[in-house]
């Protein structure tokens, strides 16, 4: 599935949050189909690193390239560079104003410039594909967690993004709503999109990664295939973090 | 039924509302009755106290309520109303309009505009209406020969209520912004917004929502301050009411007709306001912001 064409190309990369050092030269590739999780501790980065790929969150120092492009600092260039890549929040932020199915359309009408009813079909079709068809023309309110997830992924599908980000997608989920979630994101992953997921999912990590990458203090500290990673970890710090979470 | 269960029932919390206090225990509830009961005592004894003083001094007498028998006085009101409606509903549209361009400037990324939209709203928010309005009154009247009296004073009333309220409008709606959680403008920017476009398309429909009972309630305010226009002449309701009431030398009954009418006027708009938060309630899952009271 890992191709060794680069899709995210991330070097030297560095973040103050005023006396904080939250992003200490932090250098990543991501190659075109691979999904990278990235874990680790509470204030590691590893939400502030998801975060800056699509500069939703500015950067001191270092750069950030995109399928060839470098992230642009601002105005509409950066939009455009957003809205080819989708980004999933830990709290959905779906448009509370709008619709589910009108959430979906949003980009694709604003942005990509497509007809309505264009949008609409698709957008149908995207919220069928994550299991929330029937749910179209209900408010974000009215759903539970688990769906308002899942039409946010539909949301950020419907740009045809290249990549797709996820920042801690199932944190603020209830206990049983949280597979739901992560079986559309598997399903993703299986279909080759491109994918950097911050995540407390060991399960989801050891299915569906390419490489794990751990982050603590701002550094990516080890980084290796889930499989190297969560049987055999090198640094001191990786198993410490892997002790306290699989103790049980 | 007794007055203070009477009184209760008016005021009914409804299901839902943000509840600020617990909920009363027995000796609670006793205390609340019984304070329910002295307000409604003294209530009645100020409302009983006023009508006797007005019986007293002959403000009942026929002869001085029998003009509202006549279509004429009614209609002579009733064309004040339709010009203090007039200045109320432009000054309304214009300075709403205002608001909003305000608010997202002073909300949004650019520098300049920020400044700009700062000083227009500091500068006249601070502005007495009167002075406002009376000062347009007469620099208009400089600048612009021939044109009606009534129209110097009406312009100079839109105007007036125009620059103050829009700073009002201004400042509801940028708390309204301001309320909105910042994921959603994030949320509108990671699908390729400008952050513009984010404001205007995310983030202000939801704002005008959440901010629009302090909106009804300035809107109120704005149409009771068209009243200001009588001391630059402006024929609307308050001026005609002086005048029918000083012709018909019942003066205090004309403005206490004229009273009423405000009153009806206001709870109309406040009720339409109601109506309409309630038909989209199920579309905002945030409740509104706590209503400012009227200045």
């Amino acid at each position: 599935m890992t191709t060794t064409e680069p899709l995210i190309v991330i070097e030297h990369l560095d973040k103050h949050f005023g006396p904080n050092h939250v992003l200490k030269d932090i250098s990543l590739i991501v190659g075109r189909g691979e999904v990278v999780v990235v874990i680790g501790p509470s204030g590691s980065g590893k939400s502030t690193l998801c975060r800056c790929i699509n500069r939703l969150e500015r950067y001191e120092a270092g750069t950030i390239t995109i399928d060839g492009k470098v992230l642009p600092e601002e105005g509409k260039a950066l939009a455009a560079l957003r809205a080819d890549v989708g980004m999933v929040f830990q709290s959905f932020n779906l448009f509370a104003h709008k619709t589910i199915v009108e959430n979906v359309m949003l980009g694709p009408v604003r942005v990509r410039k497509l007809p309505k009813a264009d949008a609409r079909r698709k957008a149908i079709a995207l919220l069928e594909r994550v299991g929330i068809g029937a749910k179209a023309d209900q408010y974000p309110a009215e759903l539970s967690g688990g769906q308002q997830q899942r039409a946010a992924i539909a949301r950020a599908l419907a740009m045809d993004p290249k990549v797709m980000l996820f920042d801690e997608p199932t944190s603020a989920l209830d206990p049983e709503m949280v597979n739901e979630v992560l079986d559309v994101m598997l399903e993703l992953a299986a279909q080759g999109m491109t994918m950097v997921v911050v995540t407390h999912e060991m399960g989801f990590a050891r299915k569906a990664a390419n490489r794990v990458a751990f982050m603590d203090g701002g550094q990516i500290v080890e980084m290796d295939t889930p499989a190297a990673f969560f049987d055999n970890p090198k640094s001191d710090r990786a198993k410490q973090f892997l002790s306290k979470i699989l103790a049980h | 039924m007794s007055v203070s269960s009477w009184l209760l029932s008016v005021a009914p919390s409804q299901p839902g509302e943000l509840r600020l206090v617990e909920e009363l225990g027995p000796r609670g509830r006793r205390r609340a009755l019984i304070a329910t009961a002295v307000v409604s005592v003294a209530l009645i004894a100020a409302v009983l106290w006023l009508v006797l003083r007005f019986q007293s001094k002959g403000q009942f007498a026929p002869a001085l309520w029998r003009p509202f028998k006549l279509w004429g006085t009614w209609r002579y009101l009733l064309l004040g109303l339709v010009n203090t409606l007039k200045v109320a509903s432009i000054s309304l549209v214009l300075s709403l309009a205002i608001g909003v361009v305000m608010a997202l400037l002073r909300s949004g990324p650019g520098q300049v505009a920020r400044i700009i939209s700062t000083i227009y709203v500091e500068a006249f928010r601070a502005c007495a209406l009167v002075l406002l309005i009376t000062f347009l009154f007469f620099q208009l009247s400089h600048w612009f020969k021939g044109w009606a009296l009534d129209t110097y004073a009406m312009v100079a009333a839109i105007v007036g209520l125009t620059l103050y309220y829009s700073t009002v409008f201004a400042e509801v709606i940028r708390s309204g912004i301001r309320s909105i959680p910042s994921g959603q403008r994030e949320a509108g920017m990671s699908i390729g917004l400008t952050e513009g476009q984010a404001l205007r398309v995310v983030v202000l429909p939801q704002a005008l929502r959440r901010a629009l009972p302090n909106l009804v309630t300035q809107a109120a305010s704005l149409t009771k301050d068209t009243s200001l226009a009588y001391l630059v002449t402006y024929t609307e309701l308050l001026y005609r009411a002086d005048i029918a009431g000083s012709f018909a030398e019942n003066r205090l009954q004309t403005l206490i007709v004229a009273g009423v009418i405000y009153i009806v006027v206001i709870a109309l708009m406040t009720s339409v306001a109601t109506r309409l938060k309630r038909s989209q309630r199920k579309s905002t899952a945030l409740p509104s912001l706590p209503t400012l009271p009227t200045i």
